[in-house]
C-alpha cells in the first residue's frame, strides 16, 4: 500500500476512535439519562484547547505568531488528563447553571445558545486561545518513536484505539449498573425516579461531568493528531453530527456509538469525497449536510431506536445467578411460562 | 417493616400534616388541610373532582410546595425537603398517571425503587464490582418475590409500557413496597384496574398496613374507600369538608351534597 493511502486510512482510523469516544460521551448524557445537551462540542473543544495550551510551550518560543494563555510544555498522558478533568469541571460547572431549573427541551434551547456564546467569546477574545486563526503546530506527543510520519500515524491509531477502547469498556460497565439503571429512570420518568429517592439533579450533573470530561478526552486525541484547532472545528452544528450518529447507532446501547460514530461522520461525510465534482466549489459540502439531515430525520421517523437498540435486560433466573438453597433453586423462566393466564394466588 | 429506629411518642401518628394550604396563582387548590396517618391504618381522602386531593398527596411527598402549613414524618418536620429526601425517609408515593418508567423492564421498574444499592456509586461500580453484582442478585430476588406476591412475576421482563392500566397499578404498588416505605401515599390506586383485581388489591393494602405501614390513598372509588379505609377525610374545594368512617360519612348532608353537586 502507498503511503499516501496507508496516510489515509490511519487518519481515518483515528478519527472514528475519536469519534466513537465523544458519542459514548454523549450517549451518556442523551441516550441513557436523557439529557439534550446541544452544547456537546465545546467540551470537545475545552479538551482540544487544554491539551494545545498544555503542550505548546510558551507563544514566544513559536515565534510568537500566536497568543494563548498558560504555554506550557507537559508530556503526554498529563495534557490528556487535564483535558478529562477541565472538561468535565466545564460540564459540571455549566450543568449546575442550568439542569436544576430547566427541564428537556428548554435545557436544550439554552445549551445551544451556550455553545453559540463560547464560539463568540473564543473567537473574539484573541489572548485566550488565539482567536479566529486558532492554534497551529501543537506538538504530537510520541513523535520521539519514530522519524517515519506513516508510522507515527499508525502508533498515534494504536494509542488513540486503545483510549477509546478503555473509554467504551467504562461507559459499557456504567450502563450495565444500578447506577445506569437509575440514569435510564431519570429518563423515563424524573418525577417518579426522584419519588423513589433518586436525586435527580446530583444524577443528571454527573453525566454532564463525565459525558463532558469523555468529550474532552476526545478534543485531546483529536488536536494532538491534527495539531492545529481554531473555532471553525467546533461550530455548533457539529454537535448535531454527533446526534445524527447516536441516534443512527442506536441510543443507549453499548454498540450504538460505535456504529453510528463509524458511518454518520465517517463514512458519510468522508464518502462525499468520492461525489465527482460539479456544480460549484461548496455544493458537494453542503450535499453532505443536506445528507446529515436526511438521515436524522429518516431514523427519527422509521428506526427511532437505531441500528443497535437499546436491549432489554433480562435478569437470569434464580437457580443460575445464586448459590442453590432448597426453596428458591427454580428455574423462574419455565415457571412463569405455566402461570401464564392463572390466577396465582 | 417496623418502626425502629422512630423516635415517637407510642400513640403519635406517623405522618401529621398542619394546616397546609397551596394557591396556584388566584386559584386556592387546598386550604388549610391537617391530617394524620397512623402506623397499620389506611387513610382516604376522597372528594369530587378538583377538591385538592391529588394537590394534598403531591404536597405530602414533597412534588409541590405548600404555601402554608407543615408537615412532620417520625417526629421530623419535613415541610423543606425535597421529595427525593422525603423518599429516603421511607415515604413512597405512587402516581395517578404515568408513574411507570416506560422503557425498563418490571423486574427493573422494581430494582431502581431499592434503597441503599451499592453500585449506585460511581466509585464502587469499578472497586467493588463482587459486591454490588451479589447484592443486585438479592435484590433481584427480592423483587421477584414482591412480583409474585402480586401475580404479575410471568410478565418480570415486559417493558413497563407493555403492561395493562391494572398491572401497572400492581407494579407500582408492589415497587412502592420495594423502596422499603414506612408511609404509602398513593394516588388513585384502582384507576384502572379491573373488578377482578379489585378485591386482590384491596386484601393486599390491608396485609401492606398490617406489616406496620402508614397509608393514605387518594380513590374516587367509594365502595373500594369503604372496604379498607379506617379513616377518611371529605374535600370539597379545598378543604376537609368532613371526616370519620366512610359507613357515617355517607349519611352526612354536606358530603352528599359536595359528590351531587360537585
Amino acid at each position: 500500500m502507498s503511503a499516501a493511502w496507508q496516510f489515509y486510512i490511519a487518519t481515518l482510523i483515528i478519527y472514528s476512535f475519536v469519534y466513537i469516544t465523544a458519542a459514548a460521551g454523549l450517549n451518556l448524557q442523551f441516550g441513557l439519562t436523557g439529557v439534550y445537551n446541544f452544547a456537546f462540542i465545546i467540551f470537545q473543544a475545552a479538551g482540544a484547547y487544554c491539551t494545545a495550551v498544555l503542550s505548546l510551550g510558551s507563544p514566544g518560543a513559536l515565534g510568537g505568531f500566536q497568543r494563548y494563555i498558560l504555554g506550557l510544555h507537559l508530556p503526554f498522558p498529563v495534557p490528556l488528563l487535564a483535558s478529562a478533568v477541565v472538561a468535565g469541571v466545564l460540564g459540571v460547572g455549566l450543568g449546575a447553571l442550568t439542569v436544576r431549573r430547566l427541564r428537556a427541551d428548554y435545557l436544550a434551547i439554552v445549551m445551544l445558545v451556550i455553545s453559540l456564546i463560547a464560539t463568540g467569546v473564543v473567537t473574539d477574545y484573541q489572548g485566550l486561545f488565539n482567536g479566529a486563526a486558532g492554534l497551529a503546530l501543537i506538538p504530537q506527543p510520541f513523535s520521539s518513536l519514530t522519524s517515519s510520519s506513516v508510522g507515527y500515524d499508525w502508533i498515534y491509531a494504536a494509542v488513540a484505539g486503545v483510549i477509546c477502547a478503555l473509554v467504551l469498556l467504562a461507559v459499557r460497565m456504567m450502563i450495565e449498573s444500578p447506577l445506569g439503571r437509575s440514569l435510564r429512570a431519570v429518563r423515563e420518568n424524573e418525577n417518579a425516579a426522584a419519588a423513589l429517592g433518586k436525586n435527580v439533579t446530583a444524577l443528571r450533573l454527573l453525566v454532564f461531568g463525565l459525558g463532558g470530561a469523555i468529550a474532552g478526552i476526545s478534543g485531546s486525541l483529536l488536536v494532538s493528531f491534527t495539531q492545529a484547532w481554531s473555532p471553525s472545528s467546533w461550530v455548533y452544528t457539529e454537535t448535531f453530527v454527533l446526534f445524527t450518529a447516536l441516534i443512527v447507532g442506536g441510543t443507549g446501547s453499548n454498540l450504538g456509538p460505535i456504529v453510528g460514530a463509524v458511518l454518520v461522520p465517517v463514512v458519510l461525510a468522508e464518502g462525499s469525497r468520492y461525489l465527482p465534482q460539479f456544480g460549484p466549489p461548496t455544493l458537494v459540502p453542503s450535499l453532505e449536510w443536506i445528507a446529515i439531515g436526511v438521515v436524522l430525520l429518516a431514523f427519527l421517523w422509521f428506526w427511532p431506536r437505531g441500528i443497535v437498540p437499546e436491549p432489554r435486560r433480562i435478569f437470569p433466573p434464580a437457580a443460575v445467578s445464586r448459590p442453590p438453597t432448597p426453596q428458591r433453586a427454580r428455574g423462574p423462566v419455565v415457571r412463569d411460562l405455566e402461570r401464564e393466564g392463572g390466577p396465582s394466588q | 417493616m417496623s418502626a425502629d429506629g422512630l423516635r415517637l411518642a407510642p400513640d403519635a401518628p406517623l405522618l401529621s400534616v398542619h394546616g397546609i394550604s397551596r394557591t396556584f396563582g388566584g386559584v386556592r387548590a387546598v386550604v388549610d388541610i391537617s391530617l394524620s396517618a397512623p402506623i397499620g391504618q389506611i387513610t382516604g381522602l376522597i372528594g369530587p373532582n378538583g377538591a385538592g386531593k391529588s394537590t394534598t398527596l403531591g404536597i405530602v411527598a414533597g412534588a409541590i410546595r405548600p404555601t402554608a402549613g407543615s408537615i412532620q414524618f417520625a417526629g421530623r418536620d419535613v415541610t423543606k425537603l425535597p421529595s427525593y429526601r422525603r423518599a429516603r425517609l421511607g415515604m413512597v408515593r405512587t402516581f395517578q398517571m404515568r408513574g411507570e418508567f416506560d422503557r425498563l423492564t418490571v423486574l427493573e421498574n422494581l430494582l431502581v425503587a431499592a434503597p441503599g444499592q451499592l453500585g449506585e456509586k460511581i466509585r464502587n461500580i469499578y472497586s467493588i464490582r463482587r459486591t454490588w453484582r451479589r447484592q443486585q442478585r438479592e435484590l433481584v430476588d427480592q423483587a421477584r418475590g414482591l412480583l409474585d406476591q402480586f401475580g404479575i412475576l410471568s410478565h418480570q421482563n415486559v417493558y413497563a409500557a407493555e403492561l395493562s392500566g391494572g398491572q401497572r397499578r400492581l407494579m407500582e404498588l408492589a415497587r412502592a413496597l420495594m423502596a422499603k416505605p414506612r408511609l404509602l401515599l398513593l394516588d388513585e390506586p384502582m384507576a384502572g384496574v379491573s373488578p377482578t383485581l379489585r378485591d386482590r388489591l384491596a386484601e393486599h393494602l390491608r396485609d401492606v398496613a398490617d406489616s406496620g405501614i402508614a397509608i393514605v390513598l387518594v380513590e374516587h372509588e367509594l365502595q373500594f374507600v369503604e372496604q379498607v379505609c379506617g379513616h377518611v377525610l371529605v374535600l370539597a374545594q379545598g378543604t376537609v369538608i368532613g371526616e370519620g368512617k366512610m359507613s357515617a360519612l355517607r349519611e352526612q348532608a354536606a358530603v352528599l351534597d359536595a359528590y351531587l353537586t360537585g
